[in-house]
């Protein structure tokens, strides 16, 4: 908690500062509450304790006068007059110890009383307090997954633009051989389709997050949609020579889902695999019924992840490490879409991995088709 | 010979498109794909310029800058990025970038730019005439040392201080705008804010620096602030730091 509070404190944008300075003023505020709140009880009670005390005296010196004005009457009118009083062996007067039991009693009741309430007004401000923060601290990683997006929408954007606005000028101001100026046009193309499968990324994106999920979904063989996904990509893959893709599947899996929203959620995981797979990594994905559920797993031997950033990784926006040394290219939707599409589906996605440098999986499960309806 | 320029750039396309342009205009490129390479390949010496890119894997271009200008190494950084917030540029020259440059950019402004840093660091390394060390109220500036003889000892200076000295001593006797300094120092024709000078290198606060504090009046001229640093005769400089409005 304190780590949070030092690096939003030292995060340059004004308004989270402001918002951290309301924070620590209210949570401030309402420590003091509290503990001026259990002093005065305290304090309270004790005055009780002495003002009784302090009565039980003048009651005391009272009949100790009366003693000698009523001589044998005394203790029936000790009894009518000073309930609390008794008359002790030796003459003397003094309280007695049912009074004082009851005094006890009564300071113990308080004593309950006082931890009772001061516990709960110190939770309700603890979770007011932890609701603040958590609220504060949720609306920061918001605000830095946002920046972060834009920051690599841009650059994913730039680069091809970049790229090719400058062979374009060079192609039109320089005299060039003709196989130079073929090498340049397959650079643009490739530049080219890159752009396009980022802004076809967007609009995914934007039609899975605005579709309503239930009109397209029908009875659907999910294993031969897995496989005509995986062979889609295994060209693609392949191709570049760096990766191996291996898929192992169990034919006959039936759910009820969106067959395109199901590729997408395949090709987003193998994608995803492929980015943080080092050069000859193996990728394998699986299928197979697992009780009621039908389950996807991609295995990669990949850079892997802290075990605490798993349940980040599928956050709209989310990009693990620093933007300004990115690896891999990506605006941090795919893993998003995944859980959204398979949350639209009744299912279930999970991430896991031993470690930074030590390969990861995902696993996605959704509901066979008889097991619909009774989810 | 011609000129060295290191391309530090993880984007092979941008790259290969950048390598080729800049050798058909007679410089000598070296390409690197990632921060760590880059830091090695300057430290290495070789280079006379260095493209920089600031995403890039290992360490950011800001990484780099701020390692090598740590080092003392002052080899033109012409950043070259998708950055383009005032943000990220006012931090890239801050950390000691020559020039700022976003993509997409057009490869003749690119051309142009490194054409102009190499102007400039040419000036920087030119000597004036009287030789490198300059006589200024009283107190002797080494400009190839970048340190300063003052009545109270030494003073170290930094190099865009001692070319802003080196400027006002070219320019002896005429008027030296803040437009001129931006240009002729920094290099600059585009900047988030024009208060560079004021903000790096105040000229009273370099002149108080070398203990020459004694030889400036300021005066006030119809919104027109003028420092005057006479050594009563012995040199005379005369610095706006203040365009009048309606002076071209």
């Amino acid at each position: 908690m304190l780590t949070s509070l030092r690096n939003a404190w030292r995060n340059p944008r004004l308004p989270f500062r402001r918002h951290f300075v309301v924070f620590a003023l209210i949570s401030l505020f309402a420590i003091a509450q509290l503990t001026w709140w259990s002093i005065f009880q305290f304090h309270e009670g004790r005055r009780i304790l002495s003002t009784q005390e302090s009565y039980w005296t003048q009651q005391i010196s009272i009949a100790t006068e009366k003693r000698h004005e009523l001589g044998g009457d005394f203790d029936g009118w000790l009894l009518r007059a000073f309930s609390d009083l008794e008359s002790a062996s030796g003459g003397a007067i003094r309280v007695s110890m049912s009074a004082r039991q009851r005094l006890d009693e009564l300071a113990g009741s308080r004593m309950r009383m006082f931890i009772s309430e001061g516990a709960f007004f110190g939770l309700l401000v603890l979770v007011g307090v932890l609701y603040m923060f958590r609220t504060l601290r949720e609306e920061i990683a918001i605000e830095h997954r946002q920046s972060v997006f834009l920051a690599a929408t841009s650059h994913e954007l730039k680069t091809p633009i970049t790229s090719l606005r400058m062979y374009l000028d060079t192609l039109r101001e320089r005299a060039l051989p003709p196989e130079k100026r073929a090498e340049m046009l397959e650079v643009m193309s490739v530049d080219l389709d890159r752009l396009n499968d980022l802004i076809e990324r967007l609009l995914q994106a934007q039609k899975v997050l605005t579709a309503d999920s239930d009109t397209a979904c029908e009875h659907v063989d999910i294993s031969e949609e897995t496989v005509r996904a995986v062979k889609e990509m295994v060209h693609r893959i392949e191709f570049t020579g760096k990766f191996r893709l291996n898929i192992d599947t169990e034919y006959g899996r039936h759910a009820h889902a969106d067959p395109r929203r199901w590729q997408l959620v395949v090709k987003n995981l193998v994608d995803n695999a492929v980015k943080y797979s080092p050069d000859g990594g193996m990728i394998d994905v699986y299928l197979a019924r697992r009780e009621r559920w039908i389950e996807l797993s991609v295995v990669d031997q990949g850079r892997g992840f802290a075990p605490d950033e798993a349940s980040r990784l599928f956050e709209r926006f989310y990009r693990s490490g620093n933007e300004d040394t990115r690896t891999t290219q990506g605006v941090g939707l795919g893993l998003y879409l995944v859980r959204e599409i398979v949350h639209s589906m009744r299912g279930r996605v999970m991430a896991r991995s031993e470690g930074v440098g030590r390969g990861s999986k995902f696993v996605v499960q959704i509901p066979l088709a008889a097991e619909i309806g009774n989810a | 010979m011609p000129e060295r320029i290191l391309i530090v750039e993880d984007e092979d396309h941008i790259a290969l498109g950048l390598k080729l342009n800049l050798e058909a205009e007679g410089f000598e490129c070296v390409h690197v794909g990632d921060g760590l390479g880059a830091i090695k390949a300057i430290q290495s010496g070789q280079h006379d310029l260095v493209l920089l890119d600031i995403m890039l894997p290992g360490a950011s271009g800001f990484d780099v800058c701020e390692r090598v200008r740590s080092e003392g190494n002052h080899i033109p950084i012409l950043f070259l990025t998708a950055r383009d917030g005032d943000d990220a540029r006012v931090k890239g020259l801050e950390l000691g970038g020559d020039d700022y440059i976003t993509k997409p950019f057009s490869i003749r402004e690119l051309i142009l730019r490194i054409r102009a840093i190499f102007r400039r660091s040419e000036w920087y390394r030119q000597t004036p005439a009287d030789g490198s060390v300059l006589q200024f109220g009283g107190s002797r500036i080494d400009l190839a040392a970048y340190t300063a003889e003052t009545a109270r000892g030494p003073v170290c200076l930094t190099q865009k201080e001692c070319m802003i000295l080196k400027l006002l001593a070219e320019r002896e006797g005429t008027v030296v705008t803040r437009d001129d300094i931006l240009e002729k120092v920094w290099g600059y024709d585009r900047y988030p804010s024009t208060r560079t000078i004021d903000n790096h290198c105040p000229p009273a606060k370099i002149l108080q620096k070398i203990r020459a504090d004694r030889a400036i009046s300021i005066r006030s001229m119809r919104r027109v602030q003028v420092y005057i640093c006479s050594d009563w005769g012995v040199t005379t400089l005369i610095f706006f730091v203040k365009k009048p409005s309606g002076v071209t």
